[in-house]
């Protein structure tokens, strides 16, 4: 450039290419916070190895059953005979009965002779306490066979046969990649990841959340593949390999699909109608009476207003504890006809890319109950209410190009790996993990949807 | 007892009130509603099928809203919002709702006593409208269809139907002889040369547990052409090969028809067809094979 005359000002320095300083914050601003808002391992962060790709449990059945009566052949009478539709497997000469009937207030009658049909059964019931006493049945009466009384001499009564149910869930195989050349690899950046000036560390670190946030999406709200990886002809394949593809049910799938799910009838109120309702559901199916309620900031905002409403008295802040765990989330804890609830508030529900209320709006306005303890087995062990399940690493030893943490293995190919493995210029990073959820117990789960 | 009416809620036409009336008469004492909500599991290890509901299922919306054609009343909006008032304030505004539950124990099957339960009366009004009754009065087809009411009238049709069916089939293979038991077996691809009360057992035992398949069967004049065949081939009179499906005499090799390749594979039901529908070709190779037949040893 030729010497010019005139004032040196600011538009002749920055014409010259490059002299310019540039002032750029070296700092990468955490913006989208996916991390924050899809880690829900807080709450279920208890893994258990598991042997196969599918994972199995057995529940018990109850020991009473519940008949409803369909057809009343004669009531008003000490002996009288009516129809169940439900339960009609269950009942038996023997047993002693009381029913819904307000009429049979004080009232209990024995079952003298039972007749199966076809899901029926004609039930010939006697008063104990005689012609004073007659019985009432109607149709849609509920009957309950509580007690069981022989004479003397009596031969044994019928026996009956209590079956298990079992459940099984899946392990899903997750992966995440990233790969770079090696001329980016080296380029620097103007800004840094741990004083890294170069991109790799950034893309490394979007990966992990995205890889994290996949594994707590399919927890929460995954659904059970029906195709399994033993199929001979999946549905749910790889199209180029026609190998199966199986994915595990999450929190949301249990739920729904095996527990008790309900909703307010007026969506968007909560009150004691909700709450009572939320209770005799619970009660209906003998759930604990401790309780985790977890939700998004919409649900949430529809049970606080309630709460703010109540007596001080009866709404507490206090740590969550989880099956001996004290775990840092801000919880209000309500207790109410001898139930106590730890509201916890989970951020991956308020995610506008995964759970908004436009998106999901059913998991979004929704609590989701959980028992708080462990759930016990017939001979007095126990197990959590909630767990991960994951398979072995398939990797074997170590190398300096591989790591794991027993649940996720990385792995790096390509000629820029510590150990190069092919002879192309690039670095390519593998994580994997197999995992999934296993929910127990489900009957003591509730989705209660509020808004 | 007809859906309670509070402030807005069920505001019905006289002429839908009218409709839905006429409609639930139509239904007898009982209506029973199926909901589509089993869990069919296939167990990964053995493939059995195994059979789940949840513990309580509960249809949503708990309120909906209908357009009512019917309505001809000034400033009576056609819009109608449909909600089971379960009770009324001292306010006299709507307090509490009910909701349409499915308990597990249920299986999936609400059963209403629409002419001895006056609440059921109303529940059945209330899910005759609900957008997700797939025969519903108001279907959304946006919404999954989630229940549908069960025709009584049509299962049971179907269940006497099925019945007379096994009746008739119970009654042929109880009267079988045993010569028609044992083309009855050739057509079925059984051993004919098993003992009889052993082939009558496995007949009456088709006939009770799939009797429109024995039934057709018995009836079907291929049943009688399909024996002919495997007793022709048993006997080695016919050959058959399966790379073109060729059917032709064991003594001179001469072709009686060629169907293609693995023709009979599963049973001869095409061949069959053939000396059906092929006419006095098939006829003329139909009566020798009979005559063949006759003059073997019994």
């Amino acid at each position: 450039m030729a010497v010019t005359q005139g004032a040196v000002n600011k538009s002749y320095v920055s014409a010259i290419d490059f002299l310019d300083q540039r002032d750029i914050d070296p700092n990468i601003y955490d913006q989208s916070r996916d991390r924050a808002f899809t880690d829900i391992m807080k709450i279920v962060n208890r893994y258990k190895p598991a042997t196969m790709f599918y994972y199995h449990n057995f529940v018990n059945q109850d020991v009473y059953e519940v008949g409803t009566i369909s057809a009343v052949t004669s009531t008003g009478l000490a002996q009288i005979q009516f129809t169940i539709n439900t339960a009609s497997t269950f009942p038996r000469v023997g047993d002693l009965i009381m029913t819904s009937n307000s009429n049979n207030i004080g009232k209990q009658g024995r079952v003298q002779a039972v007749t199966f049909g076809s899901g029926t059964a004609t039930i010939t019931v006697r008063s104990v306490g005689g012609n004073s006493a007659p019985l009432y049945a109607t149709v849609n009466d509920t009957v309950q066979f509580g007690s069981n009384a022989f004479a003397e001499k009596s031969t044994a009564p019928t026996n009956r046969r209590y079956s298990l149910t079992k459940y099984y869930n899946n392990i899903q195989i997750f992966r995440e990649v990233d790969e770079i050349t090696d001329v980016q690899k080296v380029a620097k950046i103007e800004v840094n990841v741990g004083g890294d000036y170069h991109i790799l560390p950034y893309q490394t670190v979007q990966k992990l959340i995205k890889f994290n946030g996949d594994i707590s999406v399919q927890m929460l709200a995954g659904v059970q593949s029906t195709t399994l990886f033993n199929d001979t002809n999946p549905f749910l394949a790889d199209p180029s390999s026609g190998l199966p593809i199986q994915t595990t049910g999450g929190l949301d799938w249990y739920i729904i699909t095996y527990g008790i799910s309900d909703t307010a009838a007026s969506l968007g109120t909560f009150g004691f109608t909700e709450l009572d309702e939320i209770i005799d559901n619970f009660i209906a199916n003998k759930a604990p009476n401790e309780q985790m309620v977890i939700c998004g900031s919409r649900s949430y905002a529809v049970v606080s207003k309630f709460l703010k409403n109540l007596a001080s008295s009866g709404v507490t802040s206090v740590r969550l504890n989880i099956d001996g765990r004290t775990l840092d989330f801000e919880v209000e804890q309500l207790k109410y006809r001898g139930w106590t609830f730890d509201f916890v508030h989970v951020p991956i529900f308020d995610h506008p890319q995964l759970f908004s209320s436009t998106l999901r709006a059913d998991i979004n306005g929704s609590l989701y109950f959980i028992p708080k303890g462990q759930v016990d087995t017939v001979d007095n062990g126990r197990q959590p209410y909630m767990q991960i399940r994951n398979t072995p690493t398939p990797f074997m030893g170590s190398a300096a190009n591989k790591s794991a943490n027993g649940i996720v293995t990385e792995w790096r190919t390509g000629a820029l790996a510590e150990i190069p493995t092919s002879d192309t210029l690039e670095l390519r990073t593998n994580w994997e993990t197999a995992q999934g959820l296993e929910a127990l117990a489900v009957k003591h789960m509730q989705k209660y949807r509020v808004v | 007892m007809e859906l309670l009416q509070i402030q807005h809620y069920n505001n019905l036409s006289d002429g839908l009130r009218k409709k839905l009336e006429t409609r639930i008469s139509g239904f007898g004492k009982t209506v029973r509603y199926r909901f589509d909500i089993r869990r069919q599991l296939v167990d990964p290890l053995t493939k059995t099928e195994d059979k789940i509901w949840p513990s309580l299922y509960t249809l949503d919306p708990a309120k909906f809203t209908i357009n009512d054609a019917d309505e001809k009343r000034e400033n009576v909006a056609k819009t109608k919002t449909i909600a089971l008032i379960e009770s009324v304030g001292a306010d006299g505004k709507a307090e509490r709702f009910a909701k349409a539950r499915v308990k597990e124990p249920m299986k999936g099957e609400l059963v209403l006593y629409i002419q001895d339960r006056p609440e059921d009366y109303q529940m059945c009004m209330y899910l005759e409208m609900h957008p997700k009754n797939k025969n519903g009065m108001f279907p959304d087809a946006t919404k999954h269809q989630v229940f549908f009411r069960i025709d009584e009238l049509a299962a049971a049709t179907e269940e006497r139907k099925t019945r007379s069916a096994r009746k008739v089939a119970m009654d042929t293979a109880e009267k079988m002889s045993e010569s028609e038991l044992r083309v009855f077996a050739d057509a079925m691809l059984w051993d004919r040369n098993q003992d009889e009360i052993l082939l009558r057992n496995m007949a009456e035992d088709l006939a009770e547990n799939e009797p429109d398949f024995f039934n057709d069967i018995v009836a079907d004049k291929k049943t009688k052409i399909l024996s002919v065949i495997k007793q022709a081939l048993d006997n080695k009179y016919i050959q058959y090969n399966p790379e073109d499906g060729k059917l032709s005499y064991a003594s001179t090799g001469q072709t009686i028809v060629v169907l293609g390749e693995n023709a009979g594979l599963n049973g001869w039901g095409k061949y069959a067809e053939w000396f059906l529908t092929a006419g006095d070709a098939a006829d003329g190779v139909y009566k020798k094979l009979e005559g063949m037949l006759k003059k073997q040893p019994a």
